[in-house]
């Protein structure tokens, strides 16, 4: 009775039990169901698209980029197949050490460091099954190695690419710019790239990249899981980029750059009939071709960090005191505003003092009597000293700033800079001190707080060559596809027109004249057989050493053509040494004999 | 025994008897027969596309068929006369096998499972299951009167910790794992006290650093991965989230049999295996995917009925250990597929494709049958 009880109570308990069993299956299998109601009906669309982007995989088919030409349909830049090693982040081995042995044999083979393949695998947007550029331009030896050991190396791939030729190596390398793979940065700016674009990254090729890229194409392959390709579901095909022709003449510019020879400075031709830049230097310069093969990091540190600033373009970024070419902005404002007459005549003895300050003429025996005329020609100091001291520096400001200092040039390249056209309250705000007449003195030769680019001071020439009429400088004269059909034209553009009475700008332009053409003229050094020159130097003080040598020039005399600006850096006197480099660039373009050959004959 | 000269079962000492159509449990047969045949429809679905796979689903019908004989043997023979003659030698015999297989075993993906055997290659440890289940229920039987006793607990742990340890090392933990759960279910259907269990469980967590340290290294990463599947998108979290990609696309209807794109295309891995599951799910959508947990609980709430009017303890307590065998696996793949829990790699009994899980899976159900039909004879 007992013993039976006991086994009832047992067999209750045992079926208890095996209900419990049930129930816990049964809250097992209902937690799974609840998953999957989340997953199929909550996530479900989410988890669609996932599932839709995961089968079509789009691959690019990148666009050959424009190529460029100089004036005369030269081509200065275009492309070259050549070699890449990729790696598909997929098909790496699983196993991590495994995966090292391949990033150590990748090193030995390419000389690419571990650090920098797992950095490049590190980056966000990775896209595993789409070929990463490990490494551009390999030679074929290099290539070859990586073929020969492709067992040993899944996922890496040898593909062909179009890569950047830059005809003329370091030519032009300001006006032209370089190209390189878009960064992150820039590809979460800009809209319509891809990651791995090759893009421009300064002058011409950044500025025109718009037309330069073309669009890529797209392969719409339905790939597995490993990213084999299972079948082309589409094709969209690239369109290759558009041609541009520049302003630039590549026989000038190249013989512009022998003639800088290694003097650090800018150079700059310019149509002043309507703004057309025919050659721009800057010196030094660098090889472009070098980026288009993939600059390596401490070639691009000891670049950055180079004390001449190689990537810097003096022509456009380069901010320096323009000195007595500045004098043309004095005289000029001074005749207009009434506050002096052509005749009027101030006495230079050499020095000049304002209360207890001297301040000096740049010929120490002084000038004597000195009117309008000569001021430009000699180059007198203490005559604008004077003037300056009769006008208001506001007044002087605006005028500097009607030919377009102070502002951007307007040339189709990137980062120009502005200068500086210091007020007084302009050095209230930033230095906290009043503005001194000693200040005007110095603003009217163009020293003191006054910078421009080389490029501002060339709208000088212009203006008074133009009467006035200062044009749009531009790099750009056409945009056409490949076969030839014009996109569009640049058109020469009135950038600033400045009001002055007609026979001011003949004073200017008879002064500019008599620079070169006189005994006295300070920029005679400039003289050309045959083709008249008006010219104005500079030597320029700056607290970096030795002057700044500038000569600024257009010719002929009698019906400009052209506008050029010289200017050295720390080279000395701008008649000795700017004018005789202006000559040759002029000898250049007019196409007459060398004056120094002459003069040995 | 010579008293039925004409019919050879009688005379063997397993004593085969033809019963089976007075007991053939059909809603134990049904469900498993659907189950099947869901699995044959799958791995076409997951494999057609690839020529090096496309025959596998014949080769799971093959072993259907021989599934299905296993199934009947096992439903005819007098499981007790098992229970009290060969317990204890399958074991053994089992975990030799185990330990010749770690010795010599075939290779496979890293880990030591197969065993080859002519054209066919198998998985002891799938068989080792039931022999461990049948050598506990021995135990246990026999010591009945003691199984408050450390010693008897002991005596269990040591021998589902046995094998469990040969196929640790195979390395397989998701196999290793289902020892431990049978043997929980086993103890807890005997008798053993909730509270003792608990106190042998939370002994077990308190040792849990000292397993990390055992573990593979891929283990580790697995569970590391579990824990944020995103870190690792092509390793061991690719498997996960590709998985829910594929269930989650196929939403409320799914995509039709043999249109799904996840399966098919590879993305998700072993996705006629381990992962079979999410091919239907992404294929049949949630109605589908409930209708085959359906299909399950009808099956495993079946085997616990088994359980409860089986004849005798050792009957009920065989069906308890034979029913987790299953229901564990069914849980621990359904939660991985859905990413509940980490990738530990575990066929779904029945629709997986694989001829030893297949032939293994049919032999518990056909134990199972068994332990139905004798309980007429109390």
């Amino acid at each position: 009775m007992l013993w039976d009880q006991f086994i009832l109570r047992k067999e209750e308990e045992f079926q208890r039990r095996i209900k419990n069993l049930g129930l816990l299956l049964l809250l097992a299998l209902s937690v799974v169901a609840v998953r999957l109601a989340y997953l199929q009906v909550v996530q479900g669309n989410r988890l669609s698209v996932l599932s839709a982007r995961n089968r079509v995989r789009l691959v690019p088919i990148k666009a050959q980029r424009g190529l460029i030409y100089d004036r005369n349909g030269e081509l200065l830049v275009g492309n070259i197949p050549s070699f890449n090693v990729s790696l598909v982040p997929a098909a790496l081995p699983e196993d991590p050490a495994v995966r090292h042995q391949e990033f150590l044999l990748l090193q030995d083979l390419l000389g690419l460091r571990v650090e920098e393949i797992k950095e490049k695998l590190n980056r966000r947007g990775l896209r595993y099954f789409e070929p990463l550029r490990l490494k551009g331009n390999l030679d074929r030896i290099q290539a070859a190695r990586i073929e020969e050991h492709g067992l040993k190396l899944p996922g890496v791939m040898v593909l062909t690419e179009s890569q950047r030729q830059y005809k003329f190596d370091s030519l032009a390398f300001h006006v032209l710019g370089y190209v390189g793979e878009i960064s992150e940065h820039e590809l979460a700016l800009r809209e319509g790239y891809q990651a791995g674009d090759i893009v421009g990254q300064s002058g011409i090729e950044k500025v025109y990249d718009h037309y330069l890229k073309g669009r890529n194409g797209w392969l719409h392959i339905e790939v597995d899981a490993l990213g084999r390709q299972m079948g082309i579901l589409g094709r969209e095909d690239p369109w290759i980029g558009q041609n541009l022709v520049l302003t630039l003449d590549r026989s000038l510019q190249t013989r512009v750059e022998e003639i800088l020879g290694t003097r650090r400075g800018a150079v700059v031709v310019e149509n002043l009939q309507n703004g057309e830049i025919l050659a721009l230097v800057s010196s030094p310069g660098f090889d472009a071709n070098r980026f288009a093969r993939g600059i390596r990091r401490e070639e691009w540190e000891k670049l950055r960090t180079n004390p001449h600033h190689p990537l810097t373009n003096r022509a456009t970024q380069g901010l320096y005191p323009p000195g007595s070419l500045f004098k043309l902005v004095t005289l000029l404002s001074a005749l207009q505003e009434d506050i002096i007459t052509p005749g009027q005549t101030f006495t230079c003895k050499g020095i000049f003092w304002i209360s207890t300050w001297p301040y000096r003429c740049w010929l120490d025996s002084g000038h004597g009597q000195v009117n309008a005329l000569r001021s430009i020609v000699e180059s007198c100091d203490i005559y604008y000293y004077q003037v300056g001291l009769k006008i208001k520096v506001e007044k002087l400001g605006r005028w500097a700033q009607a030919f377009g200092f102070g502002h951007p040039s307007g040339i189709d390249l990137p980062n120009e800079l502005s200068g500086l056209v210091p007020s007084p309250q302009w050095k209230e705000r930033t230095q906290n001190m009043p503005w001194f007449p000693g200040n005007t003195v110095m603003l009217s030769i163009g020293q003191g707080y006054l910078l421009a680019t080389p490029l501002q001071m060339l709208g000088m020439a212009c203006a008074v060559a133009n009467h006035g009429v200062i044009y749009r400088p531009h790099l750009l004269k056409r945009v056409v596809t490949g076969s030839g059909t014009l996109i569009h034209e640049v058109k020469p553009e009135v950038m600033y027109r400045i009001n002055a009475a007609p026979e001011y700008w003949q004073l200017l332009q008879q002064a500019m004249t008599d620079v070169v053409r006189s005994r006295r003229g300070t920029g005679h050094q400039a003289a050309l057989r045959g083709i008249r020159v008006a010219g104005k130097t500079a030597t320029a003080q700056n607290p970096h050493g030795e002057d700044h040598a500038a000569f600024l020039a257009y010719a002929p005399a009698d019906k400009p053509e052209i506008a050029m600006i010289v200017y050295l850096e720390n080279a000395g006197g701008g008649g000795r040494e700017a004018a005789p480099i202006a000559r040759q660039v002029l000898e250049a373009y007019f196409g007459v004999p060398s004056r120094e050959m002459v003069e040995t004959k | 025994m010579a008293s039925h000269p004409g019919k050879w079962w009688k005379r063997s000492k397993i004593h085969v008897r033809p019963r089976l159509a007075q007991g053939i449990d059909y809603s134990i047969l049904l469900p498993a027969l659907l189950l099947c045949l869901v699995g044959v429809a799958m791995i076409y679905s997951a494999t057609h596309a690839s020529p090096a796979m496309s025959t596998l689903y014949l080769r799971q019908l093959l072993w259907l068929a021989l599934g299905l004989v296993g199934f009947f043997f096992c439903a005819s023979i007098n499981y007790q006369v098992i229970l009290d003659r060969y317990a204890y030698p399958l074991y053994w015999l089992m975990i030799i096998l185990l330990a010749v297989l770690l010795a010599a075993g075939e290779e496979i993906a890293g880990s030591r499972r197969w065993l080859a055997l002519g054209p066919f290659s198998f998985q002891p440890s799938e068989f080792a299951k039931i022999t461990t289940v049948l050598v506990l229920v021995k135990y246990l039987t026999s010591h009945e009167e003691h199984l408050q006793s450390w010693d008897v607990l002991l005596g269990t742990f040591f021998l589902a910790g046995l094998p469990m340890a040969l196929i640790l090392k195979e390395p397989d933990l998701g196999t290793a794992l289902i020892f431990m759960a049978v043997l929980f279910m086993l103890l807890y259907a005997s008798g053993v006290s909730p509270r003792r269990l608990a106190g042998i469980v939370v002994f077990g967590l308190l040792f849990s650093p000292v397993l990390w340290l055992l573990l593979k290294d891929y283990q580790r990463q697995r569970l590391l991965v579990f824990l944020n599947p995103r870190a690792d998108t092509l390793g061991a979290g690719y498997n996960v989230i590709q998985s829910k990609i594929a269930i989650g696309s196929g939403r409320i209807l799914g995509k039709g049999w043999l249109e799904g794109t996840q399966g098919q295309l590879r993305f998700v891995p072993e996705h006629h295996t381990d992962f079979i599951f999410s091919v239907l799910a992404e294929e049949w959508g949630f109605l589908g995917s409930l209708a085959l947990l359906l299909l399950f609980v009808v099956l495993l709430l079946q085997a616990l009925r088994v359980a409860r009017l089986a004849r005798d303890l050792s009957g009920s307590l065989l069906a308890v250990g034979l029913t987790t065998i299953v229901a564990t696996q069914v849980v621990i793949n359904l939660s991985v597929a859905t990413g509940i829990l980490p990738a530990t790699g575990m066929t779904l009994p029945l629709v997986s494709y694989g001829g030893s899980s297949l032939l293994a899976t049919l032999c518990i159900l056909g134990l199972l049958m068994n332990i139905w039909s004798s309980r007429i004879m109390k």
